[in-house]
């Protein structure tokens, strides 16, 4: 079709010449996004010898044209280069609107300092660090940032935290849709594929309004890929194996291309391992079994395109059985024995205690550029996760989950980003979300009252951020968001507890009256408007120096464990209660950050201050609940005001031609202001160095080995406590606030590429972690008073690209 | 456009009819099982001589949490005396129907638990007489030997999978079996006297 109007353009300017040659073409060429005129533009009349540049208005004239139809080329530089076809007769004037913004459709090549976000602190995970961490979790590869570390269940189920804040407080974005896997609990790690994303980057700052309100840790985003506009077909499929837990994992995927803007890709894993071992001991049944599965399509240009996007997450993870405790007596004995209790052979089998997740994302995102505005995009989404629990029971309950939530989600969420103006980036938008918990009652768990009740849960939103460039080298951003959130849960509460709460005296209208096997029926609602704000500067110097400073005022409204938790957690023998009476919290964080982005020698130095009102912990209380089954661990959820403040460095040095070396050091230190005590669970002091050698000559042969060291948190708050023991008749001391010793790791990785054809090659890469099997418990792993972690673990992995 | 829009209707459309699908999901559970009890919510230890009967109650009817249990003794033990021991464990429902769901312990899952007594009364001893299938101690039938008077603690412990057989205290049952640790789902101390 093009070829036959070109030749038939040819034909009639050809045509045209015997005709009467004074007609005249002129033109203007202006920007798409500013509407602004362009300057420079080169346009040329196909198959004819004329040209010219557009002036400073964007105007451009060709005089003396036969009557006829013209095919006109505009190129310009940073624009795609346009033909079009005009008809000419007389004084014909025609508009030519350029883009330019090619680089967005380009291939981005990942390489760990691209920002999503110029004025914000963040640090990023390139996909080959990903892939390091190809069979283990989300936590275990953001653990690699400074200022990252994780809350752990054992060595599978690893929570992030950032600045010692986890949870609610975190906001996980996975393909730009906001987590929810009812990601309140402790010992509930995110529900996501490591192998579905192309890059992870971590906002430690501001800067994170377009997302929500409550990032009062910060926020985790996990990017896909970006594809580069070309007909191509590529993939790899990759094999990891292990020592440690006899498993591994095998990944594949496949992306195909083409040029007219259309893509896809297919992506899934298979996950296996058996019991893992420590130093000394196997981990009885703290297997995983993984699979995993994503596919995505989409079309784009620069105009308009889509995204949809689909991943399933099915996980089964074996809980440590030694950590699987009847009451606080347990609890002592599994504290003063520094070998687990329980030791069995080794084995592929999952028993209870396990958790089984199932977590379905999908969303469809849409765009639309219009002139002289910027982009509309708008965005649907929807998440399933449910979560089945399974405790060690008697006989007849052992198939029957003690806990069995089904956790709806979906949102509706338009922004535009209005990129008119030279100097002023503008994004606003809006968000509509509604979530639902189906909490599985005594039918199904044959336990009376679930852990987190039913509840509808409603979220409104509307934000606008701006970003501007003050001049060449300082950058200014500024937002505001508004959220409004309603909960309606529906929960039973023992009649003692509501009464002993004086929940019947402060929340009447709550209660339905209905009281039936000791519980009262009971419908909590409760309205939350939260109000957050951010600024952010950006001013680069000489020498690739960068210097960035955050505030944010951020508002979170209690989670439902927070408001509603009502149970029993075996693992630490501990009853979780929540607090109807909870106010939200408000966080306001200042963090700086000094970065020097070079090969040679570069650096970050970060400090940052979090002040937080209303802070929610939660704390043994001293107390222990008596029942049959013996005494459990009170754990309460209290309101302090606390602050948070710390420092993360890192430093890269080039040392020769092949050596590298870098390290990084974080500090932290958190205070519960109201009661003068340090606060519960915050990460110690870490540091880590690392020498790696690179030749590109050798097969890209790579070499490193790195250290890690974590010191003992000496800063814990005290909440120890006696208790009696019916087995020994006695009182007896519960310690369970002592944090662990401090150790250090080391670790050795390596990797060779060997080229197969033009277009494939193999990556083969070796890895030893924890070298000198050392053994070593973690403050932050809940585990801790059962076992020790990992031992040393050997590492095979292929990866084959096509 | 057009076919975004399409795209998104369907999207949306099978996103209900997923959870369509995991609504049921719930349901398949019923109708699987007869739901007996899980909770204990009373213990009832009964010592007998003849015409002298000590019973030692513990009674939590809401289950855990809520409100405390609370501990009944009727009398106390006469010194010299051997009683038979039996050990009820009950859940008793509101309306007062109660699943005796020590008797179905005992006959059905005796091999997975094991009664262990245990009391710092001087001369008071508890023998188990009855067994599992495996001929090895239950715990439910005891007989029960008081020496001189005395006052003192006596605590009755349920392990559920330990280690059977076992030296007999309740540390050696909790190493437990092939599977895992042992667990105590039951424990509770009475304040006995001998006189």
């Amino acid at each position: 079709m093009k070829y036959i109007l070109l030749v038939l353009s040819v034909f009639c300017s050809y045509l045209g010449y015997s005709q009467n040659c004074n007609h005249r073409l002129r033109g203007s060429v202006i920007d798409f996004h500013a509407n602004t005129p362009l300057e420079d533009a080169t346009i040329k009349l196909k198959n004819t010898d004329k040209i010219t540049i557009s002036d400073k208005n964007g105007i451009f004239n060709f005089e003396d044209l036969c009557e006829g139809t013209y095919t006109i080329e505009v190129s310009h530089i940073g624009c795609k280069t346009i033909t079009k076809t005009v008809k000419v007769k007389g004084k014909t004037s025609v508009t030519i609107t350029l883009e330019h913004h090619l680089e967005e459709l380009d291939e981005v090549n990942v390489s760990g300092k691209s920002k999503t976000k110029v004025t914000s602190v963040e640090q990023s995970i390139s996909k080959e660090v990903i892939e390091v961490y190809t069979d283990k979790s989300l936590g275990d590869a953001l653990n690699t940032i400074s200022g990252v570390s994780s809350l752990n269940t054992g060595n599978s189920i690893v929570k992030p935290m950032i600045h010692g804040l986890h949870s609610s407080r975190l906001l996980i974005i996975n393909n730009n849709v906001r987590q929810f896997d009812q990601e309140w609990g402790d010992e509930h790690a995110p529900s996501i594929d490591i192998n579905s994303g192309g890059q992870i980057e971590v906002i430690k700052g501001a800067n994170t309004l377009i997302y929500g309100s409550d990032a009062i840790g910060g926020l985790i985003l996990i990017k896909p890929e970006n594809y580069a506009l070309r007909d191509s077909l590529f993939g790899s499929t990759s094999l990891s194996l292990n020592s440690n837990g006899l498993g591994g994992i095998i990944n594949s995927e496949l992306t195909k291309t083409y040029k007219s803007g259309f893509y896809s890709r297919l992506q899934a894993n298979y996950k296996r391992f058996g019991d893992f071992n420590a130093a000394d001991y196997d981990l009885t049944n703290s297997d995983i079994e993984s699979i995993n599965a994503s596919a995505r399509f989409g079309y784009k240009s620069f105009e308009k395109g889509f995204d949809a996007y689909y991943s399933y997450v099915n996980n089964t993870i074996g809980i440590l059985s030694t950590a699987h405790l009847g009451n606080v007596n347990n609890l002592v004995r599994a504290i003063n024995t520094s070998q687990p209790i329980f030791v069995g052979d080794f084995s592929y089998d999952i028993n209870n205690p396990k958790q089984l997740i199932t977590h379905h994302l999908g969303k469809v995102e849409a765009y639309k550029r219009f002139q002289g505005i910027g982009k509309l995009s708008l965005q649907y989404d929807f998440q399933i996760n449910r979560r089945r629990e399974f405790d060690r029971r008697r006989q007849n309950f052992r198939d029957d989950p003690a806990a069995d939530f089904r956790l709806f989600t979906t949102s509706l969420q338009p922004n535009l980003r209005i990129d008119a103006f030279d100097d002023l980036v503008v994004n606003t938008g809006l968000l509509v979300r509604y979530q639902q918990n189906d909490a599985a009652g005594f039918e199904v768990t044959n336990i009376s009252i679930p852990l987190i009740p039913d509840y509808d849960k409603y979220d409104a939103g509307i934000y606008f951020t701006g970003n501007y460039s003050l001049n060449l080298n300082t950058e200014i951003s500024a937002g505001f968001r508004y959220d409004f959130s309603r909960i309606e849960a529906e929960k039973e509460y023992k009649l003692a507890d509501w009464e002993e709460n004086n929940y019947d005296e402060l929340f009447p209208q709550f209660s339905s009256g209905m009281v039936e096997d000791f519980e009262i029926l009971t419908f909590p609602e409760f309205d939350f408007h939260n109000i957050s704000s951010s600024l952010g500067i950006t001013r680069y110097f000489e020498n690739d120096i960068q210097f960035i400073f955050n505030y944010g005022l951020a508002s979170r409204m209690p989670n439902v464990a927070e408001l509603f938790s009502d149970g029993l957690h075996h693992s630490a023998a501990r009853i979780e209660t929540g607090n109807l009476t909870l106010n939200k919290e408000v966080a306001n964080k200042f963090i700086l950050s000094l970065e020097r982005n070079n090969q040679n020698f570069g650096f970050t130095v970060s400090p940052y201050y979090k002040y937080i009102n209303d802070f929610i912990q939660l704390i043994p209380s001293g107390e222990v609940s008596e029942s049959i089954r013996g005494s459990f661990v009170k754990w309460n959820y209290d309101q302090v005001n606390a602050h948070i403040f710390g420092i993360d460095i890192d430093v890269n040095k080039k040392l020769s031609q092949h050596f590298d070396y870098s390290g990084s050091l974080s500090v932290l230190r958190g205070d519960n202001l109201t009661e003068d005590l340090p606060l519960i669970h915050m990460p110690s002091a870490n540091f880590s160095n690392s020498i790696s050698y690179k030749n590109e000559n050798l097969n890209q042969l790579s070499l490193s080995l790195t250290q890690y060291t974590e010191l003992r948190q000496n800063r814990f708050p005290d909440y120890n406590f006696t208790t009696f023991d019916p087995i020994l008749l006695e009182d007896v001391y519960v310690d369970i606030s002592t944090p662990t010793d401090a150790f250090t790791l080391f670790h050795f990785n390596s990797s060779v590429r060997f080229k197969i054809s033009d277009r494939s090659h193999l990556n083969v890469s070796f890895n030893v972690e924890n070298v000198f099997n050392t053994s070593y418990r973690n403050y932050l792993n809940r585990f801790r008073y059962f076992a020790d972690d990992l031992g040393r673990n050997v590492n095979l992995k292929l990866k084959f690209n096509y | 456009m057009k076919s975004t829009l399409k795209l998104l209707a369907i999207l949306f459309i099978s996103s209900l009819a997923f959870v369509g699908c995991s609504s049921d999901d719930d349901d398949d559970h019923d109708g699987d099982h007869d739901h007996d009890h899980e909770e204990i919510n009373i213990l009832r230890y009964t010592l007998t001589n003849g015409n002298d009967v000590v019973t030692l109650t513990f009674t939590d009817l809401d289950g855990e949490g809520g409100a405390d249990g609370t501990f009944e003794v009727s009398g106390a033990l006469s010194a010299n005396t051997t009683y038979t021991g039996a050990l009820e464990l009950l859940h008793e429902e509101e309306d007062g129907e109660i699943d005796n769901i020590g008797a179905e312990i005992a006959a059905e899952q005796a091999d997975e638990h094991e009664v262990f007594y245990i009391t710092n009364i001087t001369g008071l001893n508890v023998t188990t007489t009855d067994v599992d299938e495996d001929s090895n101690p239950l715990g439910f039938n005891t007989t029960v030997t008081t020496g001189a008077a005395g006052t003192g603690l006596l605590t009755v412990t349920v392990v559920h999978e330990g280690k059977k057989p076992n030296d007999g205290t309740v540390d050696d049952a909790l190493i437990g079996t092939d599977e895992g640790p042992g667990s105590i789902d039951i424990t509770v101390t009475f304040s006995v006297q001998v006189q």
